[in-house]
């Protein structure tokens, strides 16, 4: 049998063979060199009237043929008899061209579109999320509209669609940019010098992009944002991707992260702490600094607090005020005369971790959380708090009124919400946030949870109970989380109206200037939350 | 027992009203034997000594140079500094009581300063603060008054302060009022000048034992005899004195003129003593030189003035006009007049209705509203009328009876 390579090419990532062969039934296929067939491989089958002509064959024998496989096929069949079809040849463009004037439209229309490529794709991010593990994400579309699967060669894969909003003036792209985005996580078995291969699949077209591991150090919480972000939260599977791909990966990243930081803690104190204090607050800073000058204020001037308390700072921000942290509270004790104890370190650890490192070093049996923009509304209130502590039964937590600048209520108390709109997940509900301050009774009730901005309980408890859970993004949920810790040990959970406090909390929390991730951070902290003790969230109900 | 005063500003470098005040009291307790010293503070860099902001003047006066870093809050650019050097001073005066006058420019912080200070030389001494205008109240310059509309505010709240300065979050204006209301806890007596004013700190949250009520005094004057008429004319001298701005209300006073009819306004004299138009902005001015321009024939404008002066230029009056569009508080205009036996006519809010007794000693205009003050202004040329007026008036407390009342509260034992 005569047969014979006219030339051999790559066009959008896909090998082109261009030949003919003697008799048009015989079966052609394409091989890698291990011998493995290339399923993926279209034939061509078309009349050469110059090679018919030739051969002196039928003038209708289709003994022409283009062969499309894909990049790794070595040689090609045809029934027994093997062909290489390794090298590329330096005619490929020139015969291509002249197939794309050929004289039978069939051929010319397959021409045409292998050269074009309907199949657009991009891969904005690849970096890896611990064990071996890779996030991806990016866009891919097909111009004629039809839907594109994403395969990522050699590793174990699982990918989401989403919406791409921003890519709605692309060319062609219509209706197909709500679906467009897509993300996932593969786990590699191999990696090539660092380059991974995506395979865009339409049901006619194939488009193969190599892309790079992202080597420069992206810090976790920009992943995590990155990650995060790529969530619709309205579809349905949100819930899903956490279960099967998120939860796990985003807790890895974080905890791996936190174990390699070079931690360097200091402690200082300004003026003398009371002998044996009653009570070691905890107050963390983070972005506002300034409220220290409040806080001090408005302690300087109540004897109960400078008779009693341990006041403790911890700084967790240390990119902004590290260095300047010190003669700020030195200048602050010099006005006030207010004792303090600075904790700085060279990191932002976030709430939780900020607070554990700030237990340590308190002294006092009892200690009271307290965040930077609560104020007591009145002199007096740690002696009261502390009486208050003494005469519950089982306290695991005593927590209070919190009001805000326009005195209508902040927190009274949490309670656990189902919430429709987030797969029936409970989330932590504030009751009657916002509203008018009613009612003025003087009363202690036994609650859910309480807030963090404000929590009194005993340190051997919150030794016991390994302080705040870590795992927790960026200060949310921890207090909570603490609350069930505290009453899965048959401890309770209650909330005093009085001594009040204001707490102006917009102020703290301005720490994001993107709103949608904020979100994205509380959904997945729920989710958390709903893992861990949707029994005993439930089970009250 | 030593006293030390002190003022946001020398009368010497700033005529204010409460500096006058301050500095009259802190003059007339050294005259009374009671060892009292004055500092005031001053934002003049080429007076002062390098290394120290202390420069005295004589034995008992010294100046202070501060830079006010923050006048939301009023403190000090470069604390550190301040309070060591304060502390020095203070070991040098070793005063008993310290009466502030004020704390703009001066730095809130010194209300701690002072006590920071007794507590580490184990000393009692007794904090006073005077206060003036609304400042921790309203963030708009102390006023009471909404900044868009220049409508009077009754009572802030964060919520309403952020509508005026929708710049600021409410929670930055809670903060504020948590701010100063922990600085004012270490006064341990209030002097407010009028009643008006002592109501609003008292509504605002100042403990009402704290604060007490003491008018600035004025030096004891002779009444002036009234301005000798010409056969058949009418008591037709309106006149205004002191800072020409918006707060003040001059614009309300020249467009009453509108009001009259021609016959009426022939009969009318309008006198302006004061200084300040030309930095006020282009509304206001506009408004004031167009009735300049308008009422040439009625509207003599005389410029700035000195205090000693005043006597003199009283004579030639009739009236005095204080027509603000703000509260005021114990208004030093209302009290020169008195003390010179001239009646006023006062916008009927605040501290003006407080200190002019209507149809009494003066006359109440409904504030802002021209018309209201041009139909009064008709009334009070009758010299009849003006004669009950001018009969009725009694002279204000003095500098020496205030600072009596003060003595007394400086030796008060401590509640």
């Amino acid at each position: 049998m005569n047969f014979a390579i006219d030339t051999v090419g790559i066009v959008n990532e896909k090998k082109i063979i261009i030949g003919w062969v003697q008799d048009e039934n015989v079966d052609i296929k394409a091989y890698y060199n291990d011998g493995k067939v290339l399923e993926d491989t279209k034939v061509l089958k078309f009349i050469r009237k110059d090679v018919n002509e030739q051969l002196k064959l039928d003038k209708n024998s289709r003994t022409g043929f283009i062969v499309i496989t894909n990049l790794d096929c070595n040689f090609l069949k045809f029934n027994n008899i093997k062909v290489e079809a390794n090298q590329e040849h330096d005619s490929f463009q020139q015969v291509l061209n002249e197939y794309l004037n050929y004289p039978i439209e069939e051929v010319k229309v397959f021409v045409k579109k292998l050269i074009k490529n309907d199949i657009q794709a991009f891969i904005d991010y690849f970096f890896e999320i611990g064990n071996n593990r890779y996030f991806f994400s990016g866009w891919r579309y097909s111009k004629d509209g039809e839907s594109v699967k994403v395969v990522v060669k050699d590793g174990n894969f699982q990918y989401f669609d989403c919406s791409r909003d921003d890519l709605k003036n692309l060319e062609n792209i219509g209706e197909c940019y709500k679906n467009a985005g897509f993300y996932g996580v593969v786990e590699l078995n191999k990696i090539f010098n660092d380059k991974i291969e995506f395979i865009f699949e339409s049901n006619t077209e194939i488009l193969r992009v190599k892309k790079d591991i992202d080597k420069k150090n992206i810090p976790p919480k920009e992943k995590s944002q990155i990650m995060l972000n790529c969530i619709d939260i309205n579809k349905k599977e949100f819930k899903e991707i956490f279960d099967k791909v998120y939860g796990k990966a985003l807790q890895d990243m974080w905890s791996e992260y936190f174990n390699n930081l070079d931690l360097q803690i200091e402690v200082k104190s300004y003026g003398e702490i009371p002998k044996n204090p009653q009570l070691s607050i905890i107050v963390p800073l983070y972005g506002r600094v300034d409220f220290v000058e409040f806080q001090n204020a408005v302690f300087s001037t109540d004897k109960d607090f400078l008779e009693n308390v341990e006041l403790i700072y911890v700084l967790d921000d240390p990119e902004r005020f590290y260095p300047t942290i010190d003669e700020y509270l030195k200048s602050r004790y010099d006005i006030y005369n207010v004792p303090m104890k600075l904790i700085k370190y060279n990191y932002n650890l976030g709430y939780a971790r900020a607070n554990n490192i700030g237990v340590k070093y308190a002294t006092a049996d009892k200690i009271l959380l307290l965040n930077s923009d609560v104020f007591p509304k009145q002199k007096g209130w740690v002696s009261e708090i502390i009486r208050k502590y003494e005469n519950l039964e089982k306290p695991g937590v005593l927590g209070f009124k919190l009001l805000y600048e326009d005195e209508t209520i902040q927190h009274i108390g949490m309670e656990f919400k189902k919430s429709e709109y987030l797969s029936n997940m409970f989330i932590n509900y504030h009751p009657h946030k916002g509203l008018p301050d009613i009612d003025k009774s003087e009363k202690i009730e036994e609650k859910e949870a309480v807030t963090g901005a404000c929590m009194l309980l005993e340190k051997k408890n919150y030794v016991k109970i390994g302080g705040f859970s870590e795992n927790y993004i960026i200060g949310d949920f921890e207090d909570s989380d603490l609350c069930l810790k505290l009453r899965e040990k048959g401890l309770k959970i209650y909330y005093s109206s009085k001594p009040e406090f204001y707490h102006l909390e917009r102020q703290s929390q301005d720490l994001f200037d993107d709103k949608n991730w904020k979100f994205k951070i509380t959904i997945y902290n729920c989710w958390q939350q709903m893992n861990k003790w949707s029994k005993l969230i439930e089970g009250e109900r | 027992m030593k006293v030390l005063i002190i003022s946001h500003g020398h009368p010497k470098y700033s005529k204010g009203g409460a500096e006058i005040a301050a500095y009259n009291l802190y003059n007339e307790l050294n005259n009374q034997g009671v060892d009292t010293y004055f500092l005031a503070s001053h934002k003049m860099p080429e007076i002062t000594h390098g290394g120290t902001p202390f420069n005295a003047i004589n034995e008992k006066e010294t100046l202070y140079y501060s830079t006010m870093q923050d006048y939301f809050l009023t403190i000090l650019q470069n604390r550190a500094v301040s309070w060591n050097e304060f502390f020095d001073f203070l070991d040098y005066i070793d005063p008993d009581i310290v009466h502030f006058h004020h704390y703009v420019h001066i730095g809130i912080e010194h209300l701690k300063t002072v006590k920071n200070w007794a507590k580490l030389k184990d000393k009692k001494i007794k904090v006073f603060l005077t206060l003036h205008e609304y400042i921790p109240i309203c963030w708009n310059r102390g006023q009471m008054i909404k900044t868009n509309t220049d409508k009077l505010c009754y009572e802030s709240n964060p919520i309403d302060c952020n509508r005026c300065f929708p710049e600021i979050p409410p929670s930055q204006f809670k903060l504020r009022e948590i701010f100063y209301k922990s600085y004012f806890d270490e006064v341990d007596l209030f002097i407010s000048p009028s009643y008006f004013l002592k109501d609003r700190y008292i509504k605002w949250g100042i403990d009402e034992k704290k604060i007490v009520v003491i008018d600035n005094g004025q030096p004891k004057r002779e009444k002036l005899p009234k301005r000798e008429l010409k056969e058949g004319e009418k008591r037709r001298v309106f006149a205004y004195f002191g800072q020409i701005n918006p707060f003040k209300g001059l614009d309300i006073l020249l467009e009453s003129l509108d009001f009259m009819d021609r016959k009426e306004r022939k009969e009318v004299l309008i006198h302006i003593f004061g200084t300040g138009l030309e930095h006020q902005e282009d509304r206001f001015k506009n408004k004031v030189n167009h009735y300049m321009d308008k009422y040439k024939e009625n509207i003599k404008y005389f410029g700035p003035y000195e205090p000693e002066e005043l006597g003199g230029l009283m004579k030639n009056i009739d009236y005095v006009v204080m027509p603000s569009i703000w509260w005021e508080n114990s208004p030093l205009v209302i009290q020169e007049a008195l003390s010179f036996g001239r009646p006023l006519i006062v916008s009927n809010i605040g501290g003006m209705a407080e200190k002019v007794e209507h149809m009494i000693n003066g006359i109440h205009f409904q504030y802002k509203n021209p018309l209201d003050l041009a139909n009064w202004m008709v009334k009070c040329k009758n010299p009849e009328f003006y004669d009950s007026l001018y009969e009725n008036i009694e002279h204000p407390l003095t500098i020496e009876q205030v600072a009596k009342e003060h003595i007394n509260l400086y030796k008060t034992k401590k509640q």
